[in-house]
């Protein structure tokens, strides 16, 4: 398997060869620097709030790195990348690529840029946008309710499922169990714990309060599928949002092509796809920052790539840009904007360990298979129960 | 390839499905909702929708639930897509409903609209931009690109014109670069997905079975010709002077599809655009043109912008509007639909250069300079002949498993379709003959040629027995999807006043409301009326009292004072034993009499020509003679009394039946 920064490695080196005026999606000049180095001081100004001259400086100080990353590794697998280096190719690949786009006036936001593969989201967003609204609609930040109920700690991400149910990350429910060292089959909500949705939690003005939490009716026990459902209490103000539709078949998360000339391994090729949830710094990092900028658990819709399928797992990785606060955040397809996954966890280093994982992964609902987890979340969508 | 656009399986929502209904109120009425239902479903999956006789808003929402609840809806809106495409608002509509977008008539909707308006106004416009849009293509390159890479279009029955840069993968790097281009992969790994016009993208490399619908180049000797691209092309050190650098690549295509039909049941063939000698650009500053483009892969979109200038060396043109990688290769055409340029670069932002209504430039080549080059490469087979579309229809549905073949009746068809321009002096088509001659398959036939185009209204017999004029008046605007436009129905004050109002108050009525509709949605008129008067052998054709008159008017008989009113946007089609059955006094009009005899074992071969080319054949098939002697055994052996014709279409279903199974190869 790849390592991660081999990956970051080539991803970053295909966006900067997708330059130049001429308008085909093959090939490209390499993007000319004045232009990258703009977007980047953009990207630093606006998402990282720095001052002028600061992302200027930032800007150049992530080509630089970048450039001396991808001119020592050349084809190599780039072990040994510095974190400087790190953070200077996940600042060109989000900004070039891979961006983790807002919700303003309950709809989401255009890349900020054409570059890369930018043009590809911008034409993804102007010819589905209201879908895309439609179906991010469905995703809520969980949040714990603080003593004395004005204040909230983020948790994590959750979406909605079949009538009043919501799905999000066993590691995330944890937070609000009496016993989470206990068998996942006898949790149940710390009553203590008060815990809410909020499904307009964007950039847009204060939302309405959010949801509370009844129940927790499923958790899947097993180690590689890291799901939960919950239900939500009813006698809010509003309506819950719809549930979106659930795609379970392999078509949506790619298809292995035979190796070219018949001879070597097969390769897979990964669809597109969307992530939308709720990206915090829990804690912030000096990486994280330079990619994110000012990640505050707000709703975002971040694009990019299934890259590949576990042979042995219920699980897809992909390429999106994600943190924290993503778990339990909905794979949406491009196709059909129907979820294809429940993203668990990413690539962000730890802040205290300095350790990453090697990509951003995925419970696939398509490899779930013969898991309790896929006859639960089938029967809550058919309207069947739990 | 055969010719209809895959369709996608993914969920509609229920707030496409309110849309969806609220388009079928709103630009087909209900005479068309009910012909797309008839094409679509079968009669017992119609369920509530064929109850709804009165009201057109409720029969489009039991229209679109009966087509969700048969997972008819994407087969419906393609069809719609195929046929009504000249509706240019019903395309736009359709478009953005499957695309997820909601019909919410928000500012933006109506900025687009606005902006495109122009075009839609456009007097050719229903006619050329649905066949444009079925001759725009994305083009995919296979290993090691597995993606779509830039846009095409047909200039020739199996021709694509597209960037060089496009296909650069594929093409040979020559020593110097300065001796002719020559491919240097199999045109077999270069895929043309034509009718991509919805989600989801297809799969590259396509699979050969499945949802894929694609065509490839020739294996060996693909391209045809080709120019280099100029270095820096759209930047602002691209060279003044240019030699022939002007990025294209004419490629030859495995199949001649601009040759077959896009319905498999024949009908418009796809068709090629044409390439100018001499565009006008001197007088097309702020000009309007359209770019026809699968930009980044998507499916297919088009743009409206204005023309801005020349570039430096006057082989590029200029042009404000909205492509993106992807797009190269696309087609930019003028209003009238003629090609403008060959579309290949954005030009690099600039600041002198600006924005011209609020969009940055782009640029195409000259189409006139690429057409002098393949001129003066006196290449074998070009120029090719402007496309003519000849085709008919040769069954009255799409399905191969079950057609309905149509033998002859082209006499019909041609007149149906003389009739239905707006300046055609005859208004009306009578169809006479004997029972079993095909007086009432005249009304399918009518559906298949303008079903999904024209407004339309069908009369059965006991209809005209019943309906007052009134209430055929207001069946008038509800079957033409008129509610809410047209102002109330004059009303007869006095007895005395009846003769008037049927020959000039209610005449004056429809006509100033067909009148505004036409200026409103001119692609859904002339309107037709089709009355079938076709009663049993013996049974005695009855008219309501006063419905015979308001016809005779609304077809511009004049009144005892010598007074008419003249209605350019309503057609008729009559169908019964005799013209006299009708009230045509004077009346400028066509008619065939069905009962005369015809060349039916022309018509028999003719038919079947159409079904085999329906199998993916562009051949003609062998021995006319043969064919023409197997008609005439075919009715030898027809039982008695059975229709000539129809015993020739269940031979043609008989024999495709075997054509398909292998039979007939």
């Amino acid at each position: 398997m790849r390592t991660y920064d081999a990956g970051l490695l080539d991803l970053a080196r295909s966006l900067l060869g997708k330059g130049g005026p001429l308008e085909s999606s093959a090939g490209g000049d390499p993007i000319a620097e004045p232009a990258l180095r703009d977007a980047l001081a953009r990207h630093a100004a606006g998402a990282a709030g720095a001052a002028p001259l600061e992302a200027k400086a930032a800007a150049a100080g992530a080509v630089g790195a970048a450039r001396r990353a991808l001119g020592r590794a050349g084809g190599g697998t780039g072990s040994g990348l510095s974190d400087d280096e790190v953070a200077g190719l996940e600042a060109i690949v989000q900004v070039l690529g891979r961006p983790a786009m807002r919700f303003r006036g309950g709809r989401v936001e255009m890349p900020p840029n054409a570059l890369g593969d930018n043009a590809r989201w911008q034409v993804l967003v102007a010819t589905a946008r209201s879908r895309i609204n439609d179906v991010s609609a469905a995703v809520g930040r969980l949040s714990a309710v603080l003593d004395g109920g004005d204040g909230r700690a983020a948790l994590g991400t959750a979406w909605r499922l079949g009538a009043d149910l919501l799905v999000t990350n066993r590691h995330v429910a944890a937070a609000l169990v009496a016993d989470a060292k206990a068998p996942a089959a006898e949790w149940r909500l710390d009553p203590a714990r008060k815990a809410q949705v909020d499904f307009a939690f964007t950039d847009d003005p204060p939302p309405p309060a959010g949801i509370g939490l009844a129940a927790l009716v499923y958790c899947a026990p097993e180690q590689a599928v890291d799901l939960a459902v919950l239900r939500l209490a009813g006698g809010g103000a509003a309506p819950p949002p719809a549930a979106p539709a659930l795609d379970w078949s392999g078509e949506s998360l790619g298809r292995e092509l035979p190796a070219a000339g018949g001879g070597g391994a097969a390769r897979f090729q990964g669809t597109e796809v969307y992530v939308v949830g709720h990206p915090l710094h829990l804690r912030a990092t000096g990486d994280t920052r330079s990619v994110f900028g000012a990640a505050d658990g707000r709703k975002r819709c971040s694009p990019g790539f299934v890259t590949r399928v576990d042979a042995a797992l219920p699980a897809l990785e992909h390429d999106c840009s994600t943190l924290g606060g993503n778990s339990g955040s909905c794979v949406f397809s491009v196709d059909g904007h129907a979820v294809i996954g429940l993203h668990v966890g990413g690539r962000q280093a730890d802040a205290e360990t300095r350790t990453r994982a090697e990509a951003n992964f995925a419970v696939a609902l398509a490899r779930l298979g013969e898991y309790a987890a896929a006859r639960v979340l089938r029967g809550a969508a058919d309207g069947a129960g739990v | 390839m055969d010719g209809g656009a895959p369709l996608p399986e993914r969920p509609i929502t229920e707030p496409q499905l309110r849309d969806l209904a609220a388009i079928l109120h709103r630009r087909l009425g209900r005479g068309m909702i009910l012909w797309l239902l008839g094409q679509v479903l079968r009669p017992e999956a119609l369920g509530p929708a064929a109850n709804h006789t009165g009201d057109a808003a409720a029969l489009a929402h039991a229209a679109v639930e009966a087509l969700a609840k048969a997972g008819q809806v994407l087969e419906a809106a393609a069809l719609l897509r195929q046929t009504a495409h000249g509706n240019s608002r019903l395309a736009l509509e359709l478009n953005r409903v499957l695309r997820g977008e909601r019909l919410d008539g928000d500012a933006r909707t109506q900025a687009l609209l606005n902006e495109y308006e122009p075009f839609f106004n456009s007097a050719t416009f229903a006619e050329w931009f649905a066949r444009a849009q079925r001759v725009v293509c994305a083009i995919a390159l296979g290993e090691p690109e597995n993606n779509i890479v830039g846009t095409g279009f047909l200039v020739g029955p199996d021709l694509v014109l597209t960037n060089y840069h496009v296909l650069e993968q594929f093409l040979a790097p020559e020593d110097g670069g300065g001796g002719p281009v020559k491919a240097g992969a199999s045109g077999d790994q270069i895929f043309f997905f034509f009718d991509y016009i919805v989600a989801p993208k297809p799969r590259v490399p396509p699979e050969l079975s499945g949802r894929d619908t694609f065509v490839t180049a020739v294996k060996d000797d693909w391209l045809v010709h080709a120019r280099r691209r100029l270095p820096n092309d759209g930047k602002a050190g691209c060279a003044a002077t240019v030699t022939d650098e002007y990025d294209y690549a004419l490629v030859r295509l495995a199949r001649k599809v601009g040759e077959q039909p896009v319905r498999r049941g024949g009908g418009p063939r796809r068709g090629w655009l044409s390439l100018p000698e001499k565009i006008d650009v001197l007088d097309s500053v702020d000009k309007r043109l359209v770019v026809l483009q699968h930009p980044a892969g998507a499916e297919q979109q088009f743009d409206v912008g204005a023309y801005d200038r020349l570039d430096a060396s006057q082989t590029r043109v200029w042009y404000a509007l909205s492509t993106a990688k992807g797009s190269s290769g696309a087609a930019a055409l003028d209003k009238e639909g003629r090609l403008f340029a060959l579309h290949n670069a954005e030009v690099e932002p600039r600041p002198e250069l600006g924005l011209l209504n609020g969009k940055g430039l782009n640029q195409g080549i000259r189409i006139d300079f690429i057409a002098k080059d393949l001129g003066s490469a006196k290449l074998q087979g070009w120029p090719v002949p402007a496309f003519q579309d000849h085709a008919e229809f040769w069954s009255l549905n799409d399905d191969l498993a079950n057609p309905r073949p149509i033998i002859g009746r082209s006499t019909f068809r041609d007149d149906l379709l003389r009739l239905a321009t707006i300046g055609s002096p005859e208004r009306a088509l009578v169809v006479t003959g004997r029972p079993g001659s095909g007086r009432r398959f005249s009304v399918e036939l009518w559906k298949r040629v303008l079903g999904g185009k024209a407004a339309c209204m069908e009369l059965k017999p006991d209809e005209l027995s019943r309906l007052t004029p009134r209430k055929f008046l207001e069946n008038v605007g509800i079957d033409f999807g008129l509610e809410g436009e047209c102002g109330p129905i004059p009303d007869e004050r006095k007895t005395e006043d009846r003769p008037r109002w049927l020959t000039m108050d209610a005449p004056r009525w429809l006509a100033a409301t067909l009148h505004r509709a036409a200026r409103r949605d001119a692609a859904r008129y002339p309107a037709w009326i089709i009355v079938n008067s076709v009663v049993p052998e013996g049974e005695p054709l009855s008219w309501a009292d006063g419905l015979k008159e308001l016809f005779a008017a609304l077809l511009g008989a004049a009144d005892a004072e010598q007074r008419r009113v003249d209605i350019p946007e309503l057609r008729w089609l009559f169908l019964g034993a005799s013209a006299t059955d009708f009230p045509l006094l004077a009346v400028p009009r066509v008619e065939e009499d069905l009962s005369r005899a015809s060349d039916m074992d022309g018509e028999f071969v003719k038919c079947l020509q159409g079904a085999y080319r329906a199998l993916d054949k562009t051949a003609d098939i062998a021995d006319e003679a043969w064919w023409r002697a197997a008609s005439r055994r075919e009715l030898k052996r027809a039982p008695e009394g059975k229709p000539p014709r129809a015993a020739l279409a269940e031979a043609v279903r008989e024999l495709l039946a075997e054509m398909r199974s292998g039979g007939g190869e």
